[in-house]
């Protein structure tokens, strides 16, 4: 049984600014994935992986198409699904591991990691625990945990993004490029993290540009096509 | 799952006009509790005198402001002005760009927090102060300070003075007009941190006016964009600062400076 059914998506940008130009991102694609299982979204650079995942966390409008999610025991169509309902899944359902890490001015290391176990309810010393737990697995020394990761490395802030997303008990897990900026034994960490996520019945959907990465935790790849190359505009769509 | 939570405020159809400039258009939407709506806007779109349609400032030519008090659902502009006056503090509380248009200056810090809770029948001076104390702490002022004036505060100070009165009456709905408007940058993130922080804590409905698209991305849930006195554009506020489909949105995201 599918956790995310994906079906008949398409996405293109208008640029007003640019005399109305129209950017095709994604066309017609549909795919599924079940519990436990890791997808990996294939394809070359600028072909709208990350699109699709932002189209599934309700970042990007699905101009075509359904986004069916299993939401507590209700099936809910994304492309259609109204605000308070987004953030309900956001909280609930779908978990996010952007590219990089929006970082909050003041907010240390370590409370960045527990809040979003905080905004599903759990108590803030228990969330702050756990927090502590998933930043020792992945390598951050001890001394930075109660500082502001602004100042952190590529590594290091996007190693605080993966234990934000891989902290909560989300059902589903996007990951964009999870292990781009990190180190051999870092990898393997991410790795791991990923393994025990799809034991415990969590289903997976990813960017991995790294292949050692994606052979060891994919089960399965979904080649998303890259769209009209010639039309294609660096960074106009994706800023 | 959790359910969907309490609607706080409901807007209507709401216009108003200056004369022959119309700066409000049919302006509906809903708000529910623990929620933070963001307006964004230049200057002229509308997006204060909306906010002073809801604070029971400025009345609305046409259409309604339902409010929530504690299950009591109130009409802002259906009740004699009397009843407005009397009703308002337990309805929503506003934070003002300039601290000093929410401040009695010529009052004690300590008078400043407590002030609100009087008005709403609190009397016993230990009680009020022990409350005061807290809430100084709570903005990270001095609690040493509870006895001097606001004037001799800066003005982020003066803005955290601000906060904590608005806040220590526990109001469902807080009213929020370029909070961090006018403060050095650093200040400003003291504030956002306090703002986001008493969100949460409160669990409060809030509307937020701002002209920085950064300080809507932190603190607001939901973008609302205004333009020439409609509402133009709206969706979550990533939604609508990544994937804008007004020529105006896409025109404000692309304005802002990347640092």
């Amino acid at each position: 049984m599918a956790i995310l059914d994906v079906t008949g998506i398409g996405k293109h940008f208008v640029m007003h600014l640019r005399d109305g130009i129209r950017i095709p991102v994604i066309a017609n694609l549909s795919f599924n994935v079940k519990r436990g299982e890791c997808v990996a979204l294939n394809g070359p650079s600028g072909a709208g992986k990350s699109s699709v995942l932002k189209m599934i966390f309700g970042t990007y409008a699905a101009e075509n198409g359904v986004i069916h999610v299993e939401h507590g025991n209700d099936i809910v169509d994304i492309a259609s699904a109204d605000p308070m309902t987004m953030k309900q899944i956001r909280r609930n359902t779908i978990g996010y591991v952007s590219q990089f890490l929006r970082v909050v001015p003041r907010v240390s290391a370590r409370d960045l990691v527990a809040e979003p176990l905080i905004a599903t309810g759990w108590d803030s010393s228990v969330a702050t625990q756990r927090a502590e737990v998933l930043l020792e697995r992945l390598n951050i020394p001890k001394a930075l945990w109660s500082l502001p990761p602004a100042t952190f490395s590529g590594g290091e802030q996007q190693r605080i993004n993966i234990a934000r997303g891989f902290i909560t008990e989300h059902p589903i897990l996007l990951l964009d490029e999870p292990s781009a900026s990190l180190d051999a034994q870092n990898r393997q960490v991410v790795i791991d993290l990923i393994r025990d996520k799809k034991q415990r019945g969590v289903g997976i959907l990813g960017i991995f540009h790294d292949q050692e990465v994606r052979d060891a935790v994919a089960n399965r790849l979904v080649d998303v096509a890259a769209l009209s190359s010639k039309n294609q505009q660096p960074a106009t769509a994706a800023a | 799952m959790t359910p969907i939570s309490e609607e706080i405020l409901q807007v209507e159809d709401l216009n108003k006009s200056f004369g022959r400039l119309a700066a409000c258009r049919d302006i509906s939407f809903s708000l529910h509790r623990g929620e933070v709506l963001g307006i964004v806007g230049e200057s002229g779109s509308g997006k204060s005198t909306l906010l002073k349609c809801l604070a029971g400032m400025h009345a609305p030519d046409r259409g309604s402001v339902t409010i929530s008090v504690s299950g009591d659902r109130r009409s802002l502009w259906n009740m004699d002005e009397a009843e407005r006056e009397q009703l308002l503090p337990s309805m929503l509380s506003l934070i003002h760009q300039n601290p000093r248009d929410g401040l009695r200056l010529d009052v004690s810090a300590g008078g400043n927090i407590s002030e609100p809770l009087m008005t709403s029948g609190e009397r016993h001076y230990g009680s009020l102060r022990s409350v005061a104390l807290d809430w100084l702490r709570n903005v990270e002022i001095d609690p040493g300070r509870i006895d001097d004036l606001p004037k001799t505060f800066s003005g982020g100070m003066q803005q955290r003075l601000q906060i904590a009165r608005s806040l220590v009456t526990h109001p469902q709905l807080v009213l929020m007009d370029e909070p961090t408007g006018g403060l050095d940058v650093s200040v400003q993130a003291k504030l956002l941190d306090l703002l986001r922080r008493l969100v949460r804590e409160f669990n409060l409905a809030a509307v937020l006016v701002t002209h920085d698209l950064g300080v809507a991305r932190l603190l607001s849930d939901r973008l609302m964009v205004m333009q020439a006195g409609r509402v133009i554009e709206t969706g979550l506020t990533d939604r609508v600062l990544e994937d804008p489909r007004q020529a105006y949105t896409q025109l404000l995201v692309s304005s802002v400076l990347q640092v």
